[in-house]
């Protein structure tokens, strides 16, 4: 029966369409026509049903038979296939080079970006339970000025594990950065995580020794890294030796633990019981509902449905609180490093890089789709041999798209070099902790994919217009050379993209130095930041006034942190005379400070006095920042009583707001209390003369009091830099992408020059026996180009502006865009164009026409 | 001389049983009637074709006629190769089977 008249009893279309595919084009008819014979025997006989059965097990048992002999004939195409590509590359190396290099450096820096944000992504997800595994953090809402925070108070962990059975685990957790930690001769200053023992059994963190049931039990407890093991008890077994901790305690180690990677949050060497804190740093007293300052984690159980545990846990404080404003979120874990609560963080630029590499991958494509086209005139009689000796279109979308892709394979070994050679320094450049090595074997499949992709991309286009190509007219000499016009298209769209990222680089650029430039509000210059223990806080006064003996040493302060980092802790919501919680809450920063902070940090005050010692009831009293009186929205403040954590007391003076945070967040309210069991450092204003003798006498000082401790220093201003540098970095990666976007496009469009160039040679020679001179004749190459340059400046400023004009958005402190850097990357865009092109027509237009005419 | 396998043993005996008419629902056919296991069509199609590239058959595809319900068939006959690999079989498969026969007949 022919297969034309379809009737009800034919094959249904689809399954007929498969396997119609599916057969081997030679027998194709007549193994069809016995296909369809039996079925329509079989739904005659036995219906449909069994009708279909039949044919899903035909086409089961034909699918891999008919293939397998499909890829087995296509096999000798194939080497032919490879063998003309190596043949082309031989023959144009000039162009080969140009698609294979625009290529590869594409590939490369692709690559480099997919391992620096797989890296990224990586953080916390290689723990088994990651997915179950939550962060409890507050949030408060919009109509309360909108906040969120994953300081939580201590009891929370214990009280929600309790009180929700879908909590299988919960652990408190905390860190101090630098406490000296001491085993007999062997002195170190070590991170150390505070933690409750079911750490162990939410994260995986594998123990070489020791159990983790009830590993940090005992009070006096430790778990090590395996490399702080050897650190300090060399080859001797660890387990159940002590280590001193800050001159004080002695923990006995009751683990040894797998050294943490780099890419989580819980990468500390010791780790010690959560209760030891108070003992240790006087933080926080560990039955306070009201100390927010530290991380809850939470495991859910398996079948734990998210959904409803958030619910369910969200009014938690309801309970707690009489007037309650804070509901609490689960936060997964693998979000922590990404994500900042409450939306952006590091994952914007996670996306931008993706978008670059992207874009530069596209780059390189369009460079190899336009050379492609238009040196298609070169391949048109190979074709159209092809084609009079047997090829359909189909084959000859396959024979480029094969070559396109192994172009791109030899593309991808050298990426492969090239991402080997630049692997480290990229890890250098975007301080990865120490050891991280990004490239490992496991992903060499994805980048294997990523190069088959992008050849196949850039093989579609020539392909099915080198295949549409009739041998007729190609064999009789009559060439195209492909849509010019398409080729136009393209190059406009690739300076867009150039255009538009430099555009982009330099705003950002520009967003950062006015960051830089913002005024802190207090002066970070010359100030010294030195820890202080216990031991040395009970000496405080004596090593002030030793200090200041030393005339280069103007003030000397005792601060909870780093100025200009934040705070480490903040308030519930705080009442005051006349306050009503139920309408305003606030949540006030606090900072713990002594009198000495105003001179050393050179803070004005807006009203009233800051703290002095000559009141003694100033122990009790607190001095705020004028975002928190607006907050607070009280007229006269001075006198005020107020409520802050349990502390009572008078709000003795307000304080001109300063940048607390970083630049990236505005001001928020912020409480200075005087008290001293939070002091961390000392921060001593110095002298800008002589600052090494200034630096010798502060250790002197500090070894007189503290023989043992060994003396530490850092710079306000280096710290709080450094505090930037993750802005910085991306922006200097940044910066290279968009560097590599340009140069790529610049060798696509020298490419095409060159080649325009090289076709014209005839023409050129003409018009110059003519009489054209060699600037018109340089103007006539130049000016297309040029105009092409032009309009993609034109269609990238716009979108260039609008995308900014997002971004900027996430920033307190916004500079505005300004039309010269516009102008900038076009002019930059237009020049680097413009010295390509002219080049290749300098030297065309220069050429002795007899050279270029004598040939016939 | 590769060794052919048990399913292509069978399809080239099948050809020879179905003399002329030897096309592929033919000997789909037969072998069903025989084995009692009805093969999909892709499963003969494939052997036949590998046995007629090795030269153990010929074939001659029949276009069909033109007028409605015309159908193209492909005939598959043995050539002396493939008798020449039938009967070394054969000789193999009797020195193998020697005795077989007494030994189930007794039970």
């Amino acid at each position: 029966m022919n297969r034309l008249n379809r009737d009800s009893f034919s094959i249904p279309p689809v399954a007929s369409a498969i396997l119609r595919m599916l057969l081997p084009k030679i027998d194709r008819e007549y193994l069809w026509d016995c296909y369809e014979k039996d079925y329509r025997e079989i739904y005659a006989h036995q219906g449909k049903k069994q009708a279909w059965k039949w044919l899903v097990r035909q086409l089961f048992s034909a699918l891999p038979v008919f293939m397998k002999m499909k890829v087995s004939g296509e096999s000798i195409m194939i080497r032919n296939y490879i063998i003309t590509t190596f043949r082309n590359i031989a023959r144009h190396k000039g162009y080969a080079f140009i698609n294979i290099a625009g290529l590869a450096v594409g590939l490369a820096c692709c690559l480099l970006i997919f391992l620096w944000v797989k890296h990224e992504w990586s953080y916390d997800r290689y723990h088994e339970n990651a997915e179950k595994i939550f962060r409890i953090v507050c949030h408060w809402p919009k109509d309360e000025g909108e906040g969120w925070t994953w300081r939580t108070p201590p009891p929370l962990a214990q009280a929600l594990k309790e009180k929700y059975p879908e909590i299988l685990q919960s652990s408190r957790f905390y860190w101090r950065n630098g406490l000296l930690v001491e085993q007999e001769e062997r002195r170190f200053r070590e991170n150390i995580a505070f933690a409750d023992s079911s750490l162990f059994r939410i994260f995986s963190v594998p123990l070489q020794k020791g159990n983790p049931d009830g590993i940090l039990d005992d009070p006096k407890s430790a778990v090590i890294s395996a490399t702080t093991a050897q650190k300090y008890f060399g080859s001797e077994d660890p387990i159940g030796q002590t280590l001193v901790v800050d001159e004080r305690t002695s923990f006995r180690v009751t683990g040894v633990m797998e050294d943490i990677p780099s890419n989580s949050m819980l990468h500390y060497p010791v780790i010690i019981p959560f209760s030891q804190l108070e003992e240790l740093t006087k933080m926080g007293a560990l039955d306070d509902w009201g100390d927010f300052g530290y991380n809850t984690f939470v495991l859910l159980q398996k079948n734990a449905d998210l959904g409803s545990v958030e619910v369910k846990v969200r009014p938690f404080f309801d309970d707690v609180f009489d007037e309650n404003i804070v509901a609490l979120e689960l936060q997964p874990i693998t979000r922590i490093h990404l994500y900042t609560l409450g939306g952006g963080g590091p994952i914007v630029y996670v996306w931008i890089f993706s978008a670059i590499a992207v874009f530069i991958l596209i780059i390189a494509c369009i460079n190899f789709m336009n050379l492609a086209t238009a040196r298609s005139a070169t391949r048109a009689r190979e074709i159209g041999m092809r084609k009079v000796v047997g090829a359909n279109r189909w084959r000859i979308i396959q024979q480029f798209l094969s070559e396109s892709v192994l172009m791109a394979l030899v593309s991808l070994l050298i990426a492969l070099v090239l991402v080997g050679l630049l692997a480290q320094p990229l890890a250098k450049l975007a301080e990865f902790p120490e050891g991280t090595h990004i490239f490992d074997p496991g992903i060499l499949p994805v980048f294997l994919l990523i190069a088959v992709i992008t050849g196949l991309l850039s093989g579609s286009y020539p392909a099915f217009f080198l295949s549409s190509f009739q041998p007729a007219s190609v064999l009789k000499g009559r060439q195209k050379s492909g849509s010019a016009l398409f080729r136009r298209i393209l190059v406009v769209f690739q300076f867009t993209i150039s255009i538009f990222l430099l555009v982009g680089m330099m705003l950002i650029s520009k967003q950062m130095s006015h960051m830089g430039r913002q005024p802190l509000g207090f002066s970070k210059e010359h100030v010294v930041y030195v820890p202080m223990n216990d031991s040395l806080r009970e000496k405080l006064d004596p090593m002030r006034q030793e200090m200041l003996r030393d005339p280069g040493i103007h003030a000397v302060a005792a601060v909870s942190n780093y100025m200009g980092q934040g705070a480490m802790w903040s308030t519930g919501s705080v009442e005051w005379e006349g306050s009503d919680a139920s309408e305003v809450a606030v949540s006030l920063s606090m900072i713990y400070i002594d009198q000495e902070l105003a001179e050393t940090f050179d803070l004005k005050m807006a009203a009233g006095r800051f703290f002095s010692k000559d009141f003694e009831t100033d122990a009790d009293n607190f001095v705020l920042n004028e975002a928190a009186i607006k907050a607070m929205g009280v007229e006269s403040p001075i006198g005020l009583r107020l409520r802050v954590a349990n502390q009572q007391g008078q709000i003795i003076g307000v304080v001109k707001d300063f940048n607390f945070r970083s630049l990236h967040s505005e001001i928020s309210p912020l409480v200075l209390i005087m008290d001293p069991t939070y002091y961390r450092y000392m921060a001593i204003r110095i002298g800008a003369t002589n600052v090494p003798g200034i630096l010798e006498s502060i250790e002197r000082v500090y070894k007189m009091f503290s023989p043992k401790q060994p003396f530490e220093y850092r710079f306000l201003d280096e710290v709080l830099d450094r505090s930037y540098r993750a802005e910085e970095r991306s922006r200097r990666l940044f910066r290279y992408a968009v560097l590599l976007a340009v140069f790529i496009s610049c060798l696509g469009l020298f490419g095409l020059a060159s080649f325009m160039a090289e076709r014209r040679t005839k023409e050129i020679g003409v018009r110059k026996v003519l009489g054209a001179s060699k600037s018109g004749i340089f103007l006539l190459l130049a000016r297309s180009f040029m105009l092409w340059i032009l309009f993609a400046n034109i269609i990238a400023w716009p979108a260039a502006y609008y995308f900014m004009k997002r971004w900027l958005q996430n920033f307190a402190y916004q500079t505005s865009i300004t039309l010269d850097v516009f102008i900038l990357a076009g002019f930059i865009t237009t020049g680097l164009a413009m010295l390509t092109v002219s080049w290749q027509s300098l030297k065309i237009a220069g050429t002795n026409p007899i050279n270029t005419l004598r040939h016939e | 001389m590769r060794e052919l396998t048990q399913q292509e043993q069978n399809i080239l005996l099948s050809v020879f049983h179905l003399k002329e008419q030897a096309h592929l629902l033919a000997i789909r056919n037969h072998l069903k009637d025989i084995t009692g296991k009805e093969l999909a069509i892709a499963t003969i199609y494939v052997p036949l074709e590998r046995l007629a590239k090795l030269g153990y058959l010929k074939t001659i595809l029949i276009k069909p006629e033109p007028k409605v319900g015309g159908r193209s068939i492909k005939y598959y006959w043995l050539t002396d190769a493939g008798i020449a690999v039938l009967t070394d079989m054969k000789r193999i498969q009797d020195r193998l089977w020697l005795g077989f026969e007494k030994t189930s007949a007794k039970k």
